[in-house]
C-alpha cells in the first residue's frame, strides 16, 4: 500500500494532534493500517485516499484514548473531537511546507539548543542526563525545551507566512 | 499557568491530572488556542521525525511514555497473508517501544521482502524476547543472542526459545552455528537437532508431519524423541528425515526415492459456467460477473445464491479415490463482516432435479436451482475474520455424487446457512472467484487418483 506511505507523515501528525504520547499513536497508526487493508476494497479513489484513512485512524485513536483514560489523565473527550476536527483539514503538502521552514528554522538555533531540542525523543532518561551533566535539574531543562519550542514554532509561523505572500 | 507553557508541557508528557484539566479547559472554550495546540503537535512530529533521521531516536520512548510497560499487541493478531502489508508493518512498527523489562533472546538482523504476523518487533536491529516470529513473505535473518544464526525462509514460524533454543514449527531455515553457541537445539515438531559446528539446512511440512534436516558443513545430531534415537550427521549433504516414527537418513536423492510418490491429480473447471440470482431480480445493479454472491438474511429479500456445473464427460472417473470442491473466496465490497456471526457455515448441494440441470446464465430467481432441487452433499465454514482463502468440501458424498454422474454436466448450489447479526446494518454478502475473476480461480473440482 504505497497509498499509506505516502501519506504516513500526515496520519502520524493527525494521530499526534489527538493522542497524548507517541506510543499511542503508533499503536493506533498500527490498527488503523490493518483496518484500511481489510476495507482497502472501498477505496474508489486515490485522491480519496486521506479523507477515507483520517476516518479509520480517528476512531482507532479515540479507542486508544479511552483505553489510556484509565491509566492516566487525559484530554475529554469532546476536546480530543475538537482537535480532531482542526487537524482533519491538514494536508500533505502543508505538512511538508511545515517541515521545510522547521528545518530551516532548526539552523537559526545552535547546537547546544538543536540537541536539546531533540532530546526529549532520544530516549528515556536523556533529558534527566543532559542536566545532571549541565548541574540543572531535568524540571528547568524541560521549561528550557518549552520555552525553546515556543520559539521554534514563531519562527516556522513566520516563514510559512512569508512564503505565501 | 500560561497557556503556551501548558500545551508544551503537555505535549512533552510533563502534565499532572490538574494541569490536564486547564488544558482542556483552555481547548474547549478557545478556538485560536486550538489552532495553535495542532500546530505544536505538527512541530512536535516534525521534530521527532528530526530526531528519528538524525539517529537519536532510540527503539523504546523518551517523551510522554505511556504507563504500561510491556506493550504487547497480541489483540492485534489478524490474517494478513498479504505481502503488501510489510511496507506498512516495517514502518509502523518501526517504531515500536523495544521489549522493556524483558529479556532479549536475539537480535533481527535484516529482512528481505519480509512481511510478518508478530507480536515482537519486526524492524531489522531490533531486539527480540521469547516469542513467536511468523514470516508470512520474504527472508529474514534472526541471531540468537549465542550467535547462532537463523536465516529464516518465508512462510515459515519460528519460536525463541532461549537463547541457544529455537523451535521451527513450519517452514524452511539455514542455521548458522559458530563456536560460542555449540550445543545450539533446534527443534521441530517431529524432532530436534543439536549444532556442534557450522552450519545445518531444516524444513518442516506440518501437513505431512514431516522434518527433514540437511548438514551443509560441520556436524549436527538429529534426535527422534518418540523413540529416543539419535543420528550423527557428519557428511555435507546429508539428510535425516523424520515422518511420523519413521527415521531416514542418507543423500537427498535416496531419500526422494524412499518416500510415497505423490498421486496424480485432475482438475475440471467451470468453463465459464456459473453465476447467482438474488430474490428482486435487479441483475444489472447486483450480480457481477467476477463473482459468485452468497448471504442469507432471515428477510429473504437480500439472499444471494450461486451455483455452477462441470462438464465431467471429459475424464474417466472410475478410478478416482477422492473429490474435492475448491471454492476460492475474495474479499466482498459489500456489507460489514461485523454484522455477521463469527463462524459462518455454507452448504454445498448436488442437483438431481434434471429439470433444474440447464438453467441459464442471467435467469432468475425463481427459475435457478434451488436447495430443494438437489441433494445436502456437505457443509464448510469460514470465519467472519477471513475473507480469503479456498474452501469447499471433500468427502465420500460428493465422491459418490460425481461418480453416478461421471457422463455428463453436473451443477453444484452454493448457499449460506447462518444468517447475520439483528439490526439493520447490512452483513456481508461472501464473494467466491467464478472463471472470470481477474486475481483467483473459479470454481474447481478436484479429483485424486490412484497411479
Amino acid at each position: 500500500m504505497p497509498l499509506f506511505l505516502s501519506h504516513e507523515t500526515a496520519l502520524r501528525t493527525y494521530a499526534r494532534a489527538i493522542l497524548p504520547d507517541w506510543g499511542s499513536v503508533d499503536d493506533a497508526l498500527q490498527e488503523a493500517s490493518v483496518t484500511m487493508l481489510e476495507k482497502f476494497d472501498q477505496l474508489h479513489t486515490v485522491d480519496g485516499f486521506l479523507p477515507w484513512a483520517k476516518v479509520i485512524l480517528r476512531f482507532k485513536c479515540f479507542a486508544v484514548a479511552a483505553a489510556n483514560r484509565r491509566h492516566r489523565p487525559i484530554l475529554s473527550e469532546e476536546v480530543l473531537r475538537l482537535i480532531a476536527d482542526e487537524a482533519e483539514p491538514l494536508s500533505q503538502q502543508t505538512l511538508l511546507d511545515s517541515r521545510a521552514a522547521l528545518d530551516a528554522c532548526m539552523q537559526r538555533f545552535s547546537d547546544s539548543h538543536q540537541t536539546l531540542l531533540l532530546a526529549p525523543y532520544a530516549g528515556d532518561g536523556e533529558v534527566k542526563r543532559t542536566a545532571e551533566q549541565a548541574g540543572k535539574t531535568a524540571n528547568a531543562l524541560y521549561k528550557l525545551i518549552g520555552r525553546l519550542r515556543e520559539k521554534l514554532s514563531e519562527c516556522v509561523e513566520v516563514k510559512l507566512q512569508q512564503e505565501m505572500t | 499557568m500560561d497557556p503556551s507553557t501548558l500545551m508544551h508541557r503537555y505535549l512533552l508528557g510533563r502534565v499532572n491530572a490538574d494541569e490536564v484539566r486547564e488544558l482542556d479547559q483552555r481547548l474547549t472554550n478557545d478556538p485560536e488556542f486550538r489552532a495553535r495546540f495542532v500546530k505544536a503537535a505538527t512541530l512536535d512530529a516534525g521534530l521527532r521525525e528530526i530526531a528519528i533521521e538524525r539517529g537519536t531516536e532510540p527503539q523504546s520512548f523518551g517523551v510522554g511514555q505511556s504507563p504500561q510497560v510491556n506493550r504487547n499487541n497480541s489483540h492485534w493478531l489478524v490474517p494478513m497473508a498479504l505481502a503488501a502489508l510489510a511496507a506498512i508493518l516495517l514502518v509502523v512498527i518501526g517504531l515500536q517501544p523495544s521489549t522493556t523489562g524483558t529479556a532479549t533472546i536475539a537480535t533481527l538482523v535484516s529482512s528481505e521482502a519480509a512481511a510478518w504476523e508478530s507480536t515482537l518487533p519486526t524492524t531489522p536491529g531490533s531486539h527480540l524476547a521469547a516469542g513467536t516470529m511468523n514470516l508470512r513473505a520474504g527472508v529474514a535473518t534472526i541471531r540468537f543472542r549465542s550467535g547462532a544464526e537463523v536465516l529464516l525462509e518465508a512462510p515459515a514460524e519460528l519460536l525463541l526459545v532461549t537463547p541457544m533454543r529455537g523451535k521451527l514449527a513450519s517452514g524452511a531455515a539455514v542455521v548458522d552455528v559458530p563456536e560460542s553457541a555449540y550445543g545450539f537445539i533446534l527443534e521441530t515438531p517431529d524432532g530436534y537437532a543439536v549444532d556442534y559446528g557450522t552450519r545445518f539446512a531444516v524444513r518442516v511440512d506440518p501437513t505431512k508431519q514431516q522434518s527433514d534436516f540437511e548438514l551443509v558443513e560441520g556436524e549436527i545430531a538429529v534426535h527422534q524423541p518418540t523413540t529416543g534415537r539419535e543420528i550423527r550427521l557428519v557428511d555435507e549433504g546429508e539428510v535425516a528425515t523424520i515422518q511420523d516414527s519413521s527415521f531416514v537418513t542418507g543423500t537427498q536423492e535416496v531419500i526422494d526415492t524412499g518416500m510415497p510418490s505423490s498421486p496424480l491429480i485432475t482438475r475440471v473447471g467451470t468453463n465459464g459456467r456459473s453465476d447467482s440470482v438474488l430474490p428482486n431480480n435487479k441483475r444489472h445493479k447486483f450480480i457481477d460477473r467476477e463473482i459468485l454472491s452468497v448471504k442469507h438474511h432471515r428477510r429473504e429479500k437480500w439472499d444471494y445464491r450461486s451455483f455452477f456445473a462441470f462438464d465431467l464427460s471429459t475424464v474417466n472417473l472410475d478410478s478416482a479415490k477422492e473429490a474435492r470442491l475448491r471454492l476460492n473466496l475474495v474479499p466482498s465490497v459489500r456489507g460489514f463482516a461485523s454484522r455477521l456471526p463469527e463462524i459462518n457455515r455454507f452448504g454445498v448441494y448436488g442437483m438431481t432435479n434434471d429439470a433444474k440441470q440447464n438453467w441459464q446464465i442471467g435467469g432468475t430467481w425463481e427459475d435457478a436451482p434451488a436447495p430443494d432441487d438437489g441433494v445436502l452433499l456437505g457443509t464448510f465454514e469460514i470465519p467472519r475474520s477471513t475473507q480469503r482463502g479456498t474452501f469447499g468440501i471433500a468427502n465420500e458424498e460428493l465422491l459418490n455424487f460425481v461418480k453416478e454422474r461421471s457422463d455428463r454436466s453436473v451443477t453444484f448450489l452454493l448457499i449460506r446457512l447462518t444468517s447475520q447479526i439483528e439490526g439493520n446494518v447490512a452483513g456481508l454478502t461472501h464473494a467466491f472467484a467464478s472463471d472470470y475473476h481477474p486475481e483467483s480461480v473459479g470454481p474447481l473440482l478436484e479429483f485424486t487418483f490412484d497411479e
